[in-house]
């Protein structure tokens, strides 16, 4: 466990003195701090609007810091060779992804920890309300973002960061989408009737059920059931995609 | 000596690798049957030209690489048991770090990574910057220090750990003449510490101060192992003698055919072909009062031992 950590609080630093977090994160609290603006210029639901634009931004760019500091973590150490330094000690290499995977899972932590706290620097004047469903909701956001991340690792041992990347980015605006895809597809598809067709929806990821911003908009009570459950489902879904990783991992050779 | 302590700490036999040119259309082999023994204690150069396999065979050992065939033991153990790498220190050619930590935070990871105990992991990160002359830049960022101090890192991330076999992938590489020494004596005291040490290099002058034998590989093969002057490095190409207070005449003696005498600033440089012309020629010059200034043995190149190997010259059977 000990050099899990080790490596985790190595990729800590190093992603948090990676200038594309810091742009990002920059560009997140200036987006925040413009829902102010909106706010002014927008008839009523002043406090409302601001939480819209807040939650969103903080999602969005969590999600981005994932992916663009993500795609990085395994291929930069292979491309850099740094990789021979760490693999040539007794580390294991599913304990090298695990303490990647730690490593920017505490960034987006530290990300997701910030962003609330700017978040509601700027709700609370404009006529916001401190509420446990925003903070469910945000829970939740990291939940999403831990999974995000897993995909991300995984794209990463496979393929370069840019084409990782978009494969993660493509996860994510699927994932978000797998229900009404299916509805669509229900509807006016060819293939409903297809096995395979409905395997792969039923398999596809469902990032929805981490969503429940709209909940923290209109004050709906969130029961404590379903974020547990969601929690169970996001762990689930982030520990087969780190096993993916590693067992991709496992195989391969540095040359 | 128990049974256990008779193993080797290191043991390829018949190790084979090949890799897959572009586009899969073939495979290239890059070794071809490696044996190699490091015993207990013992320091053995590995030896050969660029592309011979020498980076292949220490990343198969080190774990980083699986070979397609034979049997690869570090300390008794598999290299893909990571066990067998808690007793092996690595030094990688022209090692990589993150360039925003600092010589104390590397050696601080890499002594976590061995899952050191607190108390001994900050003593053996302050002896290694002790060691290897890091004090002054403990906490610089890496990114600021020379290839040379890189270097130092390097080595000092690779004892860490106190390991029982040290494999070092060109040590000298970006070394000053003074960091050579420096380095030189390291390992030297490694040996005499008891660690087995193997040195990947192409400097025949490192591996001839340092390695109680060299294994050399050739195109995927190792084409010698035993004591290097056997090897026909041994052997001196020719012998350059600077003589003082004679001239080109008195110099040389009667019967002795050297391949140039002339005269520099004052002194007599002969060049004989050998060292019992050599010898004669300083019973000479001792006797005609002469000062001998200096006698410089010239080893035949490595490169062209290797060529010699390539050909199945010189080189003995491994």
């Amino acid at each position: 466990m000990r050099q899990v950590l080790a490596i985790a609080k190595n990729t800590f630093r190093e992603a948090i003195r990676d200038r594309i977090f810091h742009s990002l994160f920059a560009f997140a609290v200036v987006v925040v701090l413009s829902s102010l603006l909106l706010g002014y210029v927008t008839v009523g639901e002043r406090a409302r609007l601001v939480m819209n634009v807040g939650l969103a931004s903080i999602q969005l760019f969590g999600v981005l810091i994932a992916i663009a500091v993500g795609t990085g973590l395994v291929y930069k150490e292979m491309a850099k060779r740094t990789i021979f330094t760490l693999l040539s000690k007794p580390v294991a290499r599913y304990q090298f992804l695990l303490g990647k995977y730690l490593g920017l899972g505490a960034v987006l932590t530290v990300q997701l920890v910030g962003m609330t706290a700017v978040f509601h620097a700027v709700f609370l004047p404009s006529g916001g309300w401190v509420s446990v469903i925003t903070f469910q909701a945000i829970l939740l956001m990291l939940v999403e973002l831990m999974v995000i991340t897993a995909v991300v690792l995984l794209f990463s041992t496979l393929a370069s960061p840019f084409t990782g990347g978009l494969l993660s980015l493509l996860f994510f605006l699927i994932g978000h989408s797998i229900g009404e895809l299916q509805k669509y597809s229900d509807l006016y598809g060819k293939h409903t009737t297809s096995a395979l067709w409905k395997l792969g929806f039923a398999l596809f990821p469902d990032l929805e059920r981490f969503n429940f911003k709209e909940n923290a908009l209109y004050s709906i009570p969130v029961p404590w059931t379903h974020v547990a459950e969601a929690c169970l489902y996001g762990t689930l879904l982030s520990a087969a995609f780190v096993i993916a990783a590693t067992l991709v991992f496992e195989r391969r050779e540095f040359a | 000596m128990s049974a256990a302590s008779e193993e080797p700490v290191l043991l390829l036999d018949d190790v084979r690798k090949s890799y897959r040119t572009p586009f899969g259309l073939g495979r290239i082999e890059v070794l071809r049957g490696v044996n190699l023994v490091v015993g207990r204690g013992e320091t053995v150069g590995f030896l050969g030209p660029n592309g011979a396999g020498k980076t292949t065979t220490l990343k198969i050992i080190m774990g980083l690489a699986r070979p397609d065939g034979g049997t690869v033991r570090v300390l008794g153990r598999p290299p893909s048991d990571r066990n067998a790498r808690h007793g092996v220190g690595f030094l990688p050619e022209q090692p990589y770090f993150y360039d925003y930590l600092t010589p104390r935070e590397i050696l601080e990871l890499a002594a976590a990574l061995f899952a050191l105990p607190s108390a001994v992991a900050r003593k053996r990160v302050a002896d290694g910057l002790e060691l290897l002359g890091l004090s002054r830049v403990r906490d610089t960022p890496l990114r600021k220090l020379s290839k040379g101090w890189l270097q130092r890192v390097g080595l000092a991330q690779a004892l860490i750990g106190a390991p029982e076999l040290v494999v070092l992938d060109e040590p000298m590489s970006g070394l000053d003449p003074v960091g050579r020494r420096e380095v030189r004596e390291l390992i030297a005291s490694l040996k005499n510490q008891g660690t087995s040490v193997l040195l990947s290099s192409h400097i025949l002058s490192d591996a001839e101060l340092l390695c109680d034998r060299v294994a050399v590989v050739v195109g995927g093969q190792i084409r010698y192992q035993g004591p290097l002057a056997r090897f026909g490095a041994g052997e001196a190409a020719f012998v350059d003698l600077v003589i003082d207070g004679l001239d080109s005449q008195r110099a040389v003696p009667p019967g002795l055919e050297p391949l140039s005498v002339e005269m520099r600033a004052g002194l007599c440089c002969v060049r004989v072909k050998s060292q019992s012309e050599a010898d004669s020629l300083l019973r000479h010059c001792l006797e005609q009062a002469g000062r001998v200034v200096s006698v410089t043995p010239n080893r035949v190149g490595l490169e062209e031992i290797f060529a010699q190997a390539l050909q199945g010259g010189s080189a003995g059977a491994p």
